[in-house]
């Protein structure tokens, strides 16, 4: 997949600085398994989140959030709108009907050969990458946790796919991935956002009062964070 | 700190007129104009000799000569140069560094080998005149050609004993009928000048030192018990120093 | 409106101007010679202390009583004292002629190089600064980085930099007190160069030669022309001769001004750090601009 670029759902247009630090532009995941196969072969698949837009309360850049977030975007809110693309590297018959008449049990008798049985090592050759893209819309918070600021959704949506349960499927697993993938990424710790200056003062959150009523705070277009710099 | 100390001088408790020491001076007087010679003797052997010119066209009435200058390096070297002296001028001897007992010859260049000894320190003559200034406090007794004379008391000098007699020296005629005062009292470094009028010699010699009576201490704790009494604690004069950044003229 | 508003509080600015404060250590040696007085020191200072109160119009950053510590100070007093020599009298004197023949004087006592005197004056001289400050922004474009990426240039530890000085409008140094203990030492320091200067010297000619001078201590004090306020002498020693207040002031506010901001942070700013294996997120930062209240002091600027 690595070397595949051309065939990704989406065009990744990185930073220059990735390609001068050779930073890796996808994160590798095991490959997908086929049940009830024993080689070592498994499928290979891409996952891309594109076009993502961020709205924070009131809402006025994403167009119509899906009923099922109930809208309008509540107080304190913020909204996410995204593509989410999926590809499946597909390979060409003739190597499943190759690999189908395999049998590998043939190499249980060469001990340098060690392989788990239905474990996929390898990624099935493709030329042809199937992708398709949904929209998925999420309502977020922000909490201020350890000294970080976190997102937490609230509600996620991947909107018209038939049937129901086929969305529900796709919905919980994309939800899992945003939750425990990416949101997690995106933490900022409270003392970037003051630019370090806690090397001479103490940062305390600013407590809730009528000057503040939240923090952190989402609103007037605005992530607001308030702290306090106490000698 | 380097220091240079004239421990001849410091610690000298006899002078003797037939020597030419540290703290001595002996003025002989050249009376005729001609060609002299001055030997330096050390235990009757003549150590150096000196070369002496008196002429009318010679302006100098005193000519000193400093003993310093005969280090052993220059036993029996007679000096190039030569001293001029006007006729009745005085050579005035001295030792500016040590107390090495040097007697002094003056010989007139003439009809006789070797000239003719017309001053001795051995024997001052009439007219010649002796110096010294006693250093350490104390009582001396003075002998005139081997006879006590008088006693001489250096004074232990105090904050309040006045420094201006040291400008004024003390003049003791010595030889002839004399009436010596039964005590003679001078200042440290006060001179001391005996006028000869007869042929003769005189020692001067400590008898009895005074005790160190510590004034330099006691002046310096009085020193600083005054300044402590009399410096009242007062606010200091507040001293302000500015500073202005020439970037902002409407500083103050 | 800026994207980020950081307002720190008098409080909070006072534990940021100290570490500026704290960071400054300098250190200053001079000599000079007035005719028979001789003097050199050696010192160095730091800074402690100092409050700050923060004015609206014109913004300004005023600092009040901040101490100046001078440790060490050293000062070595070197005195040309007279010779004891002999005096130079009479020796033939003619009436109407007057005096015919002089003896000549030499000198038995003397000391090359002068008494030399050292006084250790740490913790004697307190002294105070204030002034007023502008909040003066910079840029700081490290020439350490050229040619190189912003993420290289951070990788590498040399990125640009904003940063902000105290630039001084005005410093005044005010001498506040000499503390009585100086009279003290400089009686002790005095008494020490005596006996070291005298000291080989029997005592009996010690005090020949103290008197001989017209009072040792006297001379000296004399010589270094004392008097009786040992504070007015010892400040016009080091502040009108030596100049050492006003040096004191030129480098405090140089120091302030160009050698160390009292705040900082890389542009662009990391704000999420690199991990093993991903580079850190930069973020601009642009359009600064400082403001100070009568109660904060405020840094506002634009991200992204």
């Amino acid at each position: 997949m690595l070397k595949k670029e051309k065939l990704y759902c989406s065009r990744i247009e990185a930073h220059p600085a990735v390609n001068e630090f050779k930073n890796p532009k996808i994160t590798i995941s095991p490959y997908l398994p086929i049940p009830g196969y024993a080689g070592p072969f498994g499928m290979s698949y891409l996952m891309q989140l594109t076009k993502i837009l961020i709205d924070f309360h009131p809402s006025n850049t994403i167009d119509s959030l899906p009923g099922e977030l109930e809208p309008p975007l509540r107080d304190q809110k913020f909204a996410m709108q995204a593509s989410f693309c999926v590809g499946m590297g597909c390979p060409d018959k003739r190597t499943l009907d190759y690999l189908g008449d395999f049998d590998f049990d043939v190499f249980s008798n060469y001990t340098d050969i060690n392989f788990e049985t239905g474990k996929p090592e390898y990624g099935l050759p493709f030329e042809q990458m199937n992708c398709f893209c949904l929209d998925v819309y999420a309502v977020l918070h922000v909490e201020r946790i350890d000294g970080q600021l976190r997102m937490k959704l609230d509600g996620f949506e991947i909107v018209d796919i038939r049937p129901q349960g086929l969305e529900d499927a796709m919905e919980c697993y994309v939800e899992a991935i945003m939750r425990l993938s990416i949101l997690p990424k995106l933490r900022i710790q409270l003392s970037d956002l003051v630019f370090n200056i806690q090397n001479y003062v103490t940062i305390e959150p600013t407590p809730i009062s009528g000057d503040v009523p939240f923090n952190p705070s989402i609103a007037e277009d605005t992530l607001s964070v308030f702290v306090n710099l106490n000698s | 700190m380097k220091r240079i100390i004239n421990r001849a001088a410091l610690a000298k408790t006899t002078f003797n007129s037939n020597h030419v020491g540290v703290l001595s001076y002996h003025a002989l007087q050249v009376k005729e104009a001609g060609a002299y010679l001055g030997h330096v003797l050390y235990k009757d052997k003549v150590v150096a000799t000196i070369n002496i010119d008196s002429s009318e066209g010679c302006g100098n009435m005193q000519a000193n000569i400093d003993f310093l200058q005969f280090t052993k390096e220059r036993i029996g070297h007679t000096s190039e140069e030569i001293i001029s002296i006007k006729p009745e001028g005085y050579l005035v001897l001295i030792n500016s560094s040590g107390d090495t007992p040097y007697r002094f010859q003056l010989l007139k260049v003439g009809k006789k080998p070797g000239g003719d000894v017309i001053a001795d320190t051995y024997k001052l003559g009439q007219g010649a005149v002796y110096a010294c200034t006693l250093l350490i406090p104390g009582s001396y007794t003075l002998r005139h050609n081997g006879k006590n004379t008088t006693m001489i008391r250096v004074e232990y000098p105090t904050a309040q004993t006045d420094r201006k007699r040291l400008q004024e020296p003390v003049r003791i005629k010595v030889g002839g009928k004399q009436d010596y005062k039964k005590e003679i009292s001078v200042l440290p470094m006060q001179g001391l000048v005996f006028e000869f009028e007869t042929e003769g010699s005189i020692e001067i010699t400590l008898k009895e030192q005074d005790k160190d009576k510590g004034l330099l201490q006691k002046q310096i704790l009085e020193a600083q018990k005054s300044r402590k009494g009399t410096q009242k604690k007062k606010a200091m004069t507040k001293k302000t120093y500015k500073w202005r950044n020439p970037k902002y003229p409407q500083s103050k | 409106m800026a994207h980020v508003n950081l307002a720190v509080n008098e409080a909070a600015f006072k534990e940021v101007f100290d570490v500026l404060r704290d960071n400054l250590a300098l250190s200053k040696s001079d000599s000079g010679s007035w005719g028979p007085f001789s003097a050199s020191y050696s010192a160095g200072f730091r800074l402690e202390g100092g409050d700050i109160d923060l004015k609206n119009s014109p913004d300004e950053v005023h600092i009040d009583e901040l101490d100046i510590v001078y440790d060490p100070l050293s000062l070595s007093l070197g005195i040309d004292i007279p010779e004891l020599c002999t005096p130079s009298f009479c020796l033939i004197w003619i009436p109407f002629a007057g005096c015919v023949l002089r003896v000549p004087s030499y000198c038995i006592f003397s000391a090359d190089p002068d008494i030399s005197i050292p006084i250790d004056l740490g913790g004697i001289i307190q002294s105070e600064i204030s002034g007023a400050f502008n909040v003066d922004t910079r840029y700081f474009n490290d020439p350490a980085n050229a040619g190189m990426s912003e993420h290289l240039a951070q990788a590498n530890g040399v990125p640009d930099k904003w940063q902000f000085y105290l630039e001084p409008i005005w410093l005044d140094l005010d001498l506040i007190d000499i503390a009585d203990t100086v009279g003290n030492i400089l009686d002790a320091a005095i008494d020490w160069a005596i006996d070291t200067l005298l000291g080989p010297l029997p005592g009996v000619i010690k005090d020949i030669f103290s008197w001989f001078l017209g009072g040792i201590v006297d001379v000296i004090r004399g010589i270094l022309d004392i008097g009786d306020d040992i504070d007015e002498w010892l400040s016009d020693l080091f502040g009108v001769s030596f100049g050492l207040f006003d040096f004191v002031l030129t480098e405090v506010a140089k120091y302030f001004a160009n050698k160390y901001p009292f705040f900082e942070f890389e542009n662009p700013y990391p704000i999420m750090e690199a991990t093993s294996d991903l580079i850190p997120v930069l973020m601009p930062v642009a359009n600064i601009q400082t403001d100070i209240t009568d109660t904060e002091f405020v840094i506002s600027a634009d991200i992204g």
